[in-house]
């Protein structure tokens, strides 16, 4: 390359340094933040530490909740594959019209999930629509209390991003080659068998794929478990939250954000190194 | 006795209004190589794969081993089909992906063990059972493919265009493989393919097709030297079409013209101890065979062999629109322009150099042989061969191929040169 | 073989695309519905819940804000991400899987900690919370997809385009301005109107620096927390109305991309 086009490379900069200076600095000051036991201020002692850590396992009320935020994680990612999972081939494998239909589905993706949440608030309320329909049929004489449980966290966490779980699976499935299925079927395999062997076994790429990218920002969503949950539903976010916005204790706050953000990269590492990094923004069809 | 193990009788497949596969009925025999040669949209991979199960047939039947298909999935047919782009299993190893079938029909360990070892030897892939898919070579897939499909011990082995995407110099070597293969195996191998070359080279039986129809149904040697009409002569191989205005039986007042134009040949040939003389056996073959002379447009004649009463049909159909000669460029012979003024030394050299290549046909009786005159419009060097493209006044523009060979060494565009072939070559459409 | 109708998997489908829209067309009818109860039957068409929203000053200036927020930080990300993907394309990097996987990190860590850690630093450093500080992280987030989106699309970019213009006589940067920059602008344009979706948006980052100040989505969301009104059905209209175009734009920029891309393959 001449010389002149080695000057391409100074191009990286700008952004480069960007990304370092209002990224990855912020995130080293809440590295130490969590280790140390009070504000960086100048003029403020500050010990090393391993207490706001710690707190976390002993106080019972904290792992309770670290582990109901996981487990809302799950049961959403769960669910997100098993409701995206046959839209995905639907559109893939046996609709010539799923250009179209990917865009239909685009469009409610982009709409706010704030107000896409509070539709949600709308229908599951104690004089909502589900409830309307449920006292009209004469299934319950009271009107079922479903918003403010973590059942109406569940939901509105599925509502709002299966289509995140739709779009990986639909390039994966639809990279899979027909031929490959008729092969397994000529061989002898069952429709079934050869679905399984064939293309879910080739779209595990896709679920993985699906699951960093829903899995991760439940884990850390806030504003969901604060529209629809009450305070025996509050996550990870809620108590973060609550931290720097209310207690002000930035070194516990900061001790719990750094824990989320390594299960985030742990999986993010896992995944790389299963699949590569590639596919995971290969898949989101930008 | 010859048994078919696949008959297809009148298969009709539609797409809308288009027709895919109109009538086609078909028989292979057992243990034999078929092709199903034609362009791409005639039709040949849709039937295909109404044979392997995949597509089903609007109307008519398919029969393997006498059995009707109709309604039988691919998966419960005796048939395996080696796709185009092969479908390997790109999740699973190379073993993984050959004993595929034999898992799902949940044989015992040891046998699918032992089967696997056979098929291995047989297609050449020992070394390498746990290599994955995308760390072989184009011809290693190849072979993973085959030997995925012949485990399973199907009837019939479809093969779909299967060395397509290998390049040229592989593409000639797994031919002879697969010939070597379904010896080997004595399978029957069904095999589609648009390139008449490779159809030419593997099979025992070519079937052409073009617009969902097939033309033509025969050996190798039959499709190549006696196409049954324009569309299989222009497809399989080169040729050269000269339009015809009318044809004649072959007169007396022929034979005399023919006589002057020998005398002038074997004079300028200065050949004399090879006077021309009837093949033995000639006599009978006129029983059989009518000669005619047939008229070019440019006013030139070529004479030719027609089977006995084909003439009369001709002539009872009254058209002569539509008649063409047909004639492959290896089969026209070459030879240097003899003037008067050329030195006689000059002509028995050449006269030697042309007894070392086919042209010199001493043994052919010159009235069997149609001549003409003509200059060389373009010649390109191919290496074995030498392509040339000649015109003359009575026939018009020809191609003709002869061998690499010294004799034709300082021709150039605008050399005058001789050219005949054997009145039995060539063919009329009609 | 024949393809049989998969009308399990039709109706299913058909009954999910309910599931997806319905709520928002609920959405929508309350906006236009006179009652401020929520409730089945309607209770007659109205406008009066936009004159309230028009009315309602901070929502005006949520509206303001969201799309200057939108507008400068796409515009910057689309700069600065195109000129990062453009270098890491045409640069032979070391290492060039590691610096990308750092780069997607804001795409796939969780929003919560960018803000946090975001918040936490610009206190430290007694920095003044408000837009400036929400431009500069949305920069960071949306940077990293427009990233994305060049590497994606541009894929199979001949370098030698550039090289052709040097060897031509061009300088470095005539070779960028004239050649560079007019054949990845569709690109550009993609990763802009994708930026200015990110922004528009971006709730929980927000949430953490805009200080006192207000955009759309922390308009709603106070709005949720503390009781509702059809004001907010009708914000929610504008919204989405909003990002429907959007999301149109940007579908006409990959199709326009593909057209450029054809044209290069029809000529090589």
């Amino acid at each position: 390359m001449s010389q002149l086009l080695k000057k391409n490379k100074n191009l990286i900069y700008p952004g480069f340094l960007w990304f370092l200076f209002f990224f990855m600095l912020p995130l080293v000051i809440i590295l130490i933040y969590a280790f140390i036991d009070n504000f960086l201020r100048p003029g403020t002692p500050v010990n090393f530490t391993f207490e706001n850590f710690l707190i976390i396992f002993q106080r019972k009320h904290y792992l309770l909740l670290l582990g109901r935020s996981i487990r809302i994680s799950l049961i959403t990612t769960f669910f997100s594959i098993a409701f995206a999972y046959p839209i995905a081939y639907f559109l893939a494998k046996k609709t010539k019209y799923d250009k179209i239909l990917i865009v239909a589905l685009m469009i409610p993706f982009w709409v706010n999930y704030l107000i896409r949440t509070f539709a949600w608030k709308l229908i599951i309320s104690e004089n909502g629509i589900v409830n309307k329909i449920l006292l009209g049929l004469n299934v319950t004489d009271v009107p079922l209390r479903i918003l403010y449980t973590e059942f109406a966290v569940i939901l509105g966490l599925i509502y709002t991003n299966t289509p995140m779980m739709i779009l990986p699976l639909y390039a994966t499935i639809s990279r899979i080659d027909n031929s490959l299925l008729e092969a397994a079927l000529d061989l002898g395999a069952s429709r079934t068998r050869a679905f399984f062997d064939i293309i879910f076994r080739l779209s595990l790429t896709g679920i993985f794929a699906g699951t960093i990218l829903v899995f991760i920002p439940v884990l850390g969503s806030f504003a969901i478990p604060a529209i629809l949950g009450g305070t025996n539903s509050m996550m990870i976010g809620n108590i973060i939250e609550n931290q720097f916005i209310e207690v002000g204790n930035w070194n516990f706050g900061s001790a719990f954000t750094l824990a989320l953000a390594l299960i985030s990269l742990a999986m993010i590492f896992i995944y790389s190194k299963l699949f590569g990094l590639k596919s995971i923004y290969k898949n989101q069809g930008l | 006795m010859e048994k078919y193990i696949v008959e297809l009788k009148n298969v009709v497949k539609k797409y809308g209004s288009f027709t895919a596969v109109d009538n086609v009925s078909l028989k292979i025999k057992e243990g034999s190589f078929f092709s199903l040669l034609g362009p791409s949209g005639c039709g040949k991979t849709t039937t295909l794969r109404m044979i392997g199960g995949f597509i089903d047939a609007d109307q008519g039947d398919i029969f393997i081993d006498a059995l009707n298909m109709r309604g039988v999935p691919p998966n419960k047919r005796r048939t395996s089909l080696v796709f185009q782009n092969l479908a390997l299993f790109p999740h699973m190893n190379v073993k993984e992906n050959i004993i595929y079938g034999l898992k799902k029909r949940k044989l015992s360990a040891e046998i699918i063990n032992e089967k696997l070892k056979k098929i291995i030897n047989i297609v050449n892939l020992s070394g390498l059972e746990n290599r994955r898919i995308t760390e072989l070579s184009g011809g290693q897939q190849q072979r993973v493919a085959l030997a995925r499909s012949l485990i399973i011990e199907p009837e019939i082995l479809l093969l779909d265009e299967p060395l397509a995407n290998l390049d040229k110099k592989l593409r000639i070597s797994m031919q002879y493989e697969l010939k070597e293969i379904q010896k080997r195996t004595g399978t029957t191998f069904l095999y589609v393919t648009h390139d008449q070359g490779e159809a030419l080279t593997m099979s025992d039986t070519i079937a052409v097709m073009n617009n969902g129809k097939v033309i033509q149904t025969d050996s190798p040697y039959e499709i190549y030297n006696h196409p049954s009409d324009v569309f299989v002569a222009d497809f399989i191989g080169a040729g050269n079409f000269i339009k015809l205005e009318g044809i004649k039986k072959f007169s007396n007042e022929d034979y005399g013209n023919m006589k002057t134009d020998l005398k002038n040949l074997k004079n300028t040939m200065e050949d004399k101890e090879n006077q021309p003389q009837m093949p033995a056996g000639n006599e009978n073959n006129i029983n059989q065979f009518d000669k005619i002379i047939c008229t070019t447009k440019y006013g030139g004649s070529i004479k030719h062999k027609i089977r006995s009463g084909v003439f009369e049909n001709i002539i009872s159909r009254n058209n002569t629109e539509d008649m063409v000669f047909f004639i492959r460029p290896e089969k026209i012979g070459l030879r240097h322009a003899i003037s008067i003024k050329t030195s006689s030394h000059d002509i028995k050299n050449r006269g030697e150099n042309n007894k070392s290549n086919r042209t010199a046909q001493e043994n052919i009786n010159p009235e069997d042989l149609n001549f003409y005159q003509g200059t060389i419009e373009s010649l390109i060097f191919e290496g074995p061969d030498i392509r040339f493209t000649i015109r003359s006044e009575q026939i018009g523009r020809l191609k003709a191929e002869v061998k690499n060979e010294r004799y034709f060494l300082g021709l150039t565009a605008g050399s005058s040169i001789d050219f005949f072939w054997d009145i039995e070559e060539g063919t009329l459409f009609y | 073989m024949e393809k049989r109708k998969p009308v399990l998997l039709q109706i299913y489908t058909i009954l999910f695309f309910i599931y997806i829209l319905l709520p928002i067309i609920i959405i929508f009818i309350f906006a236009w519905n006179s009652n401020e109860g929520y409730n089945f039957p309607l209770s007659g068409f109205t406008w009066k819940w936009f004159v309230q929203l028009f009315n309602d000053s901070i929502a005006k200036k949520a509206i303001i804000n969201s799309v200057l927020i939108a507008f400068v930080s796409a515009t910057v990300s689309t700069l600065l991400g195109t000129a990062l993907a453009f270098g890491i394309m045409n640069s032979s990097l070391k290492n060039k899987g590691l610096f990308l996987g750092l780069l997607i990190l804001p795409v796939l860590m969780p929003s919560l900690t960018i803000g946090i850690a975001v918040l936490v630093f610009f206190r430290t450093l007694t920095i003044p919370l408000g837009i400036p500080s929400v431009i500069l992280s949305h920069v960071s987030i949306s940077m990293s997809y427009v990233v994305l989106i060049m590497l994606g699309r541009i894929e199979g970019f001949s370098g030698s385009i550039q090289e052709a213009a040097v060897d031509l006589g061009a300088s470095w940067f005539s070779s960028i301005k004239d050649i560079i920059l007019p054949a990845l602008m569709p690109a550009m344009l993609a990763g802009w109107v994708f930026s200015f979706m990110i922004s528009w948006n971006e709730f929980i980052v927000t949430y953490f620096l805009i200080g006192n100040n207000v955009t759309i989505p922390v308009y709603i969301f106070s709005q949720l927390r503390f009781g509702i009104s059809p004001k907010v059905n009708v914000i929610s209209v504008i919204v989405t109305g909003f990002t429907i175009i959007m999301v149109a734009l940007y579908i006409l920029t990959r199709a326009s991309l593909g057209r450029i891309k054809n044209t290069r393959v029809l000529k090589s």
